[in-house]
């Protein structure tokens, strides 16, 4: 046998009181990462992020937070961006996978239960470490939006809205205080930039936040432009 | 001699108006010698999806198994009936997979569309390239025969009982002019609310 | 320089040919086409598709593939065209010879037995065709003989063959047959109906049969002779 086999024990072992510390470790470097948002809509089901940068000389616009992962599934994160892109690298496969076997675009449902199956088995194999990072995993299909939230441990939620990262329990809060069952698309892009701006230090831009909507049309990533437009409605 | 004639059946679906049929013959022969005379070829694979495997016996059996295996685990794992077009789907990925082994089977899939109840036929080759035809599809070592039979009874929106007797007499009439297909026939007609199995006593020889 | 390999036969590089090769002789072209032939009491109908092709390729559209032997005889040939021509100038020479021997011309029945000799004398390197011969016989009732390549002959009422006879026989069985039918009354088919029958069937084969199509060449031959008639088909 390999000698590396032998050691590729998992280290993600139970404490003695029943604990994944390093799950719990986990869920700690994402709650020190920036804020995400994500509110269903009657109508459509939206995204958003904080995308703030140390410096003014990166350039803003090249690389994302919001991301595509079929023509009617999008996701942001929370946490260590470099571990977000393997998961999406591994989400978009999956989801072609399922449309070559079957021939129809993959449920939301489907591809955040394989999303988090690929998270969970991080978390058991030998070798590796959970992920550092919580998704926000939004899709339509079957005529109506839906919104999930996948953590590093595997498990995964279904939200009507919710807030992840930093100061998240102060967002939830804000988003059970301004929630409706009836809001519109733009009202909950409305709700979701507040949310983010509760917690958010300096000043707010187009330049720096991330918004993807997902409706009967399909998922897209707000132009900076249109970001704009909604940041001048905002007190 | 080819493979897929080494058993001999005959098989077809059509379309009709909210309603489609597929019908099979019962013989299962090595060549000219017959075996059996009541050789499932049709599979329920579902309450209005269905199943039929022309080619050889062997194979049958095993694309059978797998593809309820498939079906199956899907159903699970998603939580809902699986449709007609993905059913298809997967038939036509499975078999691909064996693209320079395959199976010997030219699979036909009947049925109808869950929501919409709009009525599907499929058929296709042993390596899994897909034909949708919007009136009949046939298949066995008596296509050609059907293909005959079918182009000439098969009109559009046929309602259940008509669409009926034009399965069984283009099936009947095919499998007679074929000498390893025949010996009784099952036809199946799929309907949104009920599904009518009739067999077929026709001429054994 | 000669080396011995490591397998039983020797190998000399110096020495190589290529190794010898079979070529083999392919005395057959498949040119297609179909015939039906449908007989009735006092008369008999004979189609055959116009189309003379060769794999993907079509010769000509308007090639008749029916050869009037007499006037109350026609034969109708698919297959290898090269053949077809043969056989048929040898058998309008025997039809002549018949007639300037015994001073009558020949019977219908009687030219279907020539024909199944005729094949049967190559029985060893066969005429490739699929023969169907219609005409009235001495009582004048219609009579269709189908023929396999080297001969073997059958009388019927009905008959497909060719490149669309597989998709068509089962369909005549049906609807003139009436097979696997249930109360329904045996009677004679007209001419309408049998004319009728022919355009549907030639229609589907050329649907689905690449080698039939383009129009069939029909023969009505009753008492008063044989009367020509024509039907446009799919050119594609």
């Amino acid at each position: 046998m390999a000698s590396s086999e032998r050691y590729s024990f998992s280290l993600t072992t139970f404490s003695p009181s029943g604990k994944l510390v390093q799950i719990e470790y986990a869920l700690a470097a994402v709650a020190a990462g920036a804020p995400s948002v994500g509110i269903k809509a009657s109508n459509g089901v939206i995204i958003a992020t904080e995308n703030k940068h140390k410096s003014i000389l990166y350039d803003e616009h090249s690389v994302h937070k919001v991301e595509m992962v079929t023509q009617h599934i999008g996701m942001v994160y929370s946490g260590m961006g470099p571990d977000y892109r393997l998961l999406v690298k591994q989400a978009r496969k999956m989801a072609q996978q399922y449309s070559l076997v079957y021939n129809e675009p993959i449920p939301t449902a489907q591809l955040v239960q394989r999303v988090a199956a690929v998270m969970q088995e991080y978390t058991q194999s030998g070798g590796v470490r959970p992920f550092g990072v919580s998704l926000l995993i939004c899709g339509w299909d079957n005529g109506r939006p839906y919104l999930f939230q996948c953590d590093p441990s595997g498990a995964y939620f279904a939200w009507k809205a919710t807030a992840m990262g930093k100061n998240f329990i102060n967002g939830k809060t804000f988003l059970e205080k301004r929630y409706s069952e009836d809001l519109e698309l733009d009202d909950a892009v409305h709700t979701a930039i507040l949310t983010l701006k509760e917690s958010f230090e300096g000043q707010m831009t187009a330049d720096n936040i991330e918004v993807g909507i997902c409706d009967a049309s399909g998922f897209r990533r707000l132009h900076p432009s249109h970001v704009k437009d909604y940041l001048a409605n905002i007190p | 001699m080819s493979i897929l004639t080494y058993n001999g059946s005959a098989m077809v679906a059509m379309k009709g108006d909210h309603c489609v049929s597929i019908a099979t013959d019962k013989r299962l022969g090595i060549q000219a010698h017959t075996v059996s005379i009541d050789f499932p070829k049709v599979f329920e694979m579902g309450p209005h999806l269905y199943l039929g495997l022309p080619g050889l016996a062997t194979d049958i059996q095993t694309v059978f198994e797998k593809l309820r295996f498939r079906k199956n685990l899907f159903e699970l794992k998603e939580n809902r009936q699986i449709s007609p077009q993905m059913f298809s789907a997967m038939v036509s990925n499975m078999l691909y997979e064996k693209r320079f082994g395959p199976f010997f089977v030219e699979p036909i899939v009947a049925g109808l569309e869950p929501k919409t109840s709009e009525p599907y036929i499929c058929n296709m080759d042993l390596i899994g390239c897909r034909n949708e035809p919007e009136d009949f599809v046939t298949g066995g070592s008596a296509s050609s025969q059907l293909f005959g039979m079918c182009e000439s009874l098969w009109e559009p929106n046929l309602g259940p009982d008509d669409l009926f007797e034009t399965t069984s007499q283009a099936l009947i009439n095919a499998f007679d002019r074929d000498a390893i297909s025949g010996w009784g026939a099952t036809v199946y007609i799929i309907e949104k609310d009920k599904v009518t199995v009739r067999e077929l006593k026709t001429r054994m020889d | 320089m000669a080396m011995v390999s490591s397998e039983s036969t020797p190998y000399f590089p110096d020495y190589g040919t290529t190794a010898p090769r079979t070529h083999h002789f392919r005395p057959y072209a498949e040119n297609g086409g179909s015939v039906v032939a449908i007989a009735g009491n006092d008369f008999v109908v004979i189609g055959a598709d116009t189309r003379l092709s060769a794999g993907f390729s079509i010769y000509t559209r308007e090639q008749t593939k029916l050869f009037p032997l007499s006037k109350t005889t026609v034969l109708g040939c698919s297959g290898c065209w090269c053949d077809t021509l043969t056989l048929t100038r040898i058998l309008s020479a025997r039809m002549q010879m018949y007639e300037q021997e015994h001073n009558k011309i020949m019977s219908t029945p009687a030219a279907a037995q020539m024909l199944s000799t005729m094949l049967y004398y190559k029985r060893f390197f066969p005429y490739y065709i699929a023969n169907i011969l219609v005409g009235l016989d001495t009582d004048g009732k219609g009579c269709v003989f189908s023929y396999d390549p080297i001969g073997h002959c059958e009388k019927s009422t009905y008959r497909a063959g060719g490149s669309a006879g597989a998709l068509l026989q089962p369909l005549l069985d049906n609807q003139i047959g009436l097979k696997n039918m249930l109360n329904v009354k045996d009677d004679p088919i007209s001419l309408e109906r049998a004319l009728a029958i022919l355009k549907d069937v030639f229609i589907s084969a050329a649907e689905r049969d690449i080698f039939t199509g383009d129009s069939i060449d029909i023969n009505i031959i009753t008492k008063d002779g044989v009367k020509k008639d024509s039907f446009e088909l799919r050119k594609d």
